[in-house]
């Protein structure tokens, strides 16, 4: 890799003074592991298997695996800069210079691939990999192979290395974080909830105490009346699972899962999620209306995720609802199918609507305006959507209140 | 008596734990069902919850309430606000007991106001 040819910048080209020097420090303190590697055994072992017709070389080093291990032993590092010593924890350079199998240590596998590239007379090879320094410890790399075309130097390659442990990291911690805000959304969507749950559970609670205490003061008297006491506490004992029932579609919303692939119909899971809103929409005496469409196509997803998003969306409009002054409290939900074959949801309000300024910042991020509002709800309802291969959006009815959509393409994969 | 609650295990409970007393009642799971069927002095007490479908606990208590001679009532519910206690009670209502309601609490109250009722 000499001097470029073409001189007419001088001020974009270094000063060639004393240019190998300057190219030297370049490469020897580059802050990535650069490695020169002498390939000539390789290509003359390619060059015999081309003349035997060879073509599938990924196949032929399956059956062969030999010849990878003869590769990983007649390839051999010539040259390294002060980075690669650095990452595999060598003494000096002398360390590094030597067959490359050292590279393969941690993924033998990967040197089949750079082979097959090689053969292939491809120009670059990356793979994001892992290599195992002298002192045993593992780092993840960014692997980059470049292959010289003529008329550079052939039988020579350049290998280099970049320690992406830092940056696999930061997208653990974010993806991490991305599962710990919907959970978070999760259990603030719960906290809404909690009130219609608590009450929920309250009314069996209650019938259980009143049942138990005429237990008592049956028990009290002197004529017992064994078929009442019976009744009275077998009703304790069916109020008691009732409350227990309540307790564990609590837990399961509230819980840690995995995202499913079950095939859905829309119109069970909107169903299901009723159940959670039902008691609020008539603590406020809101009128629901529910059109199940026929014919739905069905969906691919998680159950738990999409009920979350007509939870919301439904709690959304009831707090719409008993926010708002006007007179009309109804909220009609409706399914069906559109002209593209998805599946699609949408639910229309009588409250106040959403204000103009706002349509466009709806399911953003933490935008908000509740006074108590995390305003993570929609942007979470968003996220699931897509992740469903839909699109939701949110527009203000014709005649008064918001409206939101959100269609799911059939058979999608979440 | 009439039992007004939307949910039918406490309507049963409360029913029978009447009985255990020696007190008949009626149940209704809605406000409109008690009122199509409220001649003054047919109940002596209405024992009703706050949160129903349709007629809320507390606009049942300001009709039982309007009418001559007005209509004792309990109110029961499981809505913890304190601003709901202060509104059942200036409208009138004998009590705002919290669910799950204590038998001896709820028989103390229902025994004052009939027996203020009998003294006219």
């Amino acid at each position: 890799m000499g001097p470029a040819d073409d001189l007419s910048d001088d001020r974009a080209q270094w000063d060639f003074a004393d240019s190998a020097e300057d190219y030297r420090r370049l490469i020897h303190y580059l802050p990535i592991a650069l490695f020169q590697v002498d390939t000539r055994g390789a290509s003359a072992a390619f060059d015999e298997l081309r003349a035997k017709g060879v073509t599938d070389i990924a196949a032929y080093l399956d059956e062969h695996p030999e010849l990878v291990e003869l590769g990983k032993d007649i390839v051999l590092v010539t040259a390294v800069n002060r980075e690669a010593v650095s990452l595999f924890c060598g003494k000096g350079t002398a360390d590094l210079v030597r067959p490359v199998r050292y590279f393969f240590v941690a993924t033998p596998d990967l040197a089949k691939r750079v082979m097959t590239a090689h053969f292939q007379g491809r120009r670059n090879f990356m793979e994001e990999t892992k290599i195992v320094g002298f002192d045993g410890t593992i780092v993840d790399v960014l692997f980059t192979a470049t292959f010289p075309e003529r008329p550079e130097q052939y039988d020579s390659a350049l290998i280099m290395m970049m320690d992406i442990g830092e940056r696999l990291k930061a997208e653990a911690a974010l993806r991490q974080l991305q599962a710990d805000f919907t959970r978070a959304a999760r259990i603030s969507m719960l906290g809404e909830l909690a009130t219609s749950i608590a009450h929920e559970v309250k009314q069996p609670l209650a019938a259980i105490v009143t049942n138990a205490e005429t237990t008592l003061r049956w028990l009290a008297r002197d004529d017992l009346d064994i078929a009442r006491l019976q009744k009275l506490t077998s009703r304790v004992i069916s109020n008691a699972r009732r409350a227990s029932d309540i307790v564990q579609r609590i837990r399961g919303m509230a819980a840690k899962h995995e995202p499913e692939r079950t095939s859905l119909d829309l119109n069970d899971v909107v169903e299901e999620a009723l159940l959670f809103v039902r008691h609020d929409i008539e603590a406020w005496r809101i009128d629901l209306s529910v059109k199940y469409g026929s014919g739905l196509p069905k969906i691919v997803g998680d159950r738990i995720q999409l009920q979350q998003v007509v939870v919301n969306l439904l709690v959304n409009g009831v707090q719409a609802i008993a926010q708002g002054s006007g007179l009309a409290r109804r909220i009609d939900l409706a399914t069906g199918r559109d002209a593209q074959g998805a599946a699609t949801f949408s639910i229309h309000d009588t409250g106040p609507g959403v204000a103009e300024e706002n349509l466009d910042r709806i399911f953003d991020s933490f935008f908000t305006t509740k006074e108590t509002g995390m305003g993570i709800g929609l942007a979470i309802c968003q996220s699931i959507v897509m992740a469903h291969g839909g699109r939701i959006t949110a527009s203000n009815h014709p005649d008064g209140g918001a409206q939101f959509r959100f269609s799911l393409l059939a058979g999608s994969a979440a | 008596m009439a039992i007004v609650d939307d949910d039918e295990a406490v309507r049963d409970a409360l029913s029978d734990l009447l009985l255990v007393e020696g007190m008949s009642s009626r149940t209704f799971d809605r406000a409109e069902a008690l009122l199509a069927e409220c001649e003054p002095g047919r109940f002596g007490c209405v024992i009703a919850d706050l949160k129903m479908p349709g007629m809320g606990g507390l606009e049942l208590l300001r009709r039982l309430r309007s009418f001559k001679p007005s209509v004792p009532v309990i109110i029961i519910t499981s809505d913890e606000d304190p601003m709901t206690r202060s509104q059942a009670l200036e409208g009138g209502a004998e009590a705002c007991l919290a669910k799950p309601v204590a038998d001896h609490v709820l028989l103390g109250h229902l025994k004052s106001a009939l027996a203020r009722r009998l003294a006219g």
